[in-house]
């Protein structure tokens, strides 16, 4: 059956390996699209926390994954209906991701660049509020532990 | 007034049954497992289940109070009723991006 051409195009993956940056352009191109952004989020080497700075060594995630993709798609598709979104795409990685490699890439193409630079915010917003992914932290000095903020 | 009301015949014993619960990030660390097995009543809420949990597994009862239980991949409300075949999740505070 044909989409709907009034439809967004939403695509949501969840990947155990380095996730393709250069290759979301294409995806989200659109003759009607003067805009498109892209939000990556990546591995940090170093956190400060109370006076101390804490070194990363990599980080690991985990994921309920049919609902993680449920939740990602269902935040993807709300953030179309707030903002006049065309094509969006979300890929979370899992597995490990060392210093420097990238976890999250949101995808985003609007007609004009505000509904993509209003949106992106929220979508990261929600999906740390509500997709069921989960962050160990491994240290450099060996210890571990689960981000439950 | 004060006389005692004559005993009430005690209910049936309200069904139960062993439901899955499965675990992750933080919980599962906690509890040393991916999955727990509690004895649920029929129409039981999500708090119930919660509480049901912090009983049985006082290894949760530290993060228990910020976790939200999922039923067939869905976000139960505290009140919401669990449907008897439904896939139950703990799923502790997320921390994806």
């Amino acid at each position: 059956m044909p989409t709907d051409a009034s439809e967004p195009m939403i695509d949501v993956q969840l990947v155990e390996n380095a996730i393709d940056l250069n290759g979301l352009w294409d995806p989200i191109a659109d003759p009607n699209c003067g805009a498109q952004l892209v939000f990556v989020g990546r591995t940090r080497r170093a956190t400060e926390k109370a006076a101390q700075v804490l070194l990363t060594a990599n980080l690991s995630y985990e994921a309920f994954r049919p609902m993680a993709i449920k939740e990602l798609q269902d935040l993807l598709y709300e953030a179309s209906q707030k903002w006049p979104l065309r094509k969006l795409i979300g890929i979370h990685r899992i597995g490990e991701v060392q210093v420097g490699e990238a976890s999250i890439a949101i995808a985003l193409a609007s007609p004009h660049r505000a509904a993509c630079m209003e949106a992106m915010p929220w979508i990261m917003d929600q999906l740390k509020q509500r997709v069921p992914i989960w962050k160990q932290e491994r240290f450099e000095d060996g210890a571990e532990e689960w981000v439950h903020p | 007034m004060n006389r005692r009301a004559p005993d009430q015949p005690t209910a049936p014993k309200q069904e139960t049954s062993l439901r899955t619960v499965r675990l992750f990030a933080g919980a599962s660390e906690a509890a040393g497992c991916d999955a727990i097995e509690v004895r649920l009543g029929r129409d039981v809420s999500a708090a119930e289940v919660l509480q049901v949990i912090a009983r049985v597994h006082p290894e949760l009862s530290a993060l228990l109070p910020t976790c939200r239980l999922v039923a067939d991949q869905t976000y139960m409300a505290a009140d919401s009723i669990i449907a008897p075949e439904a896939e139950l999740a703990l799923i502790p505070p997320v921390s994806g991006g």
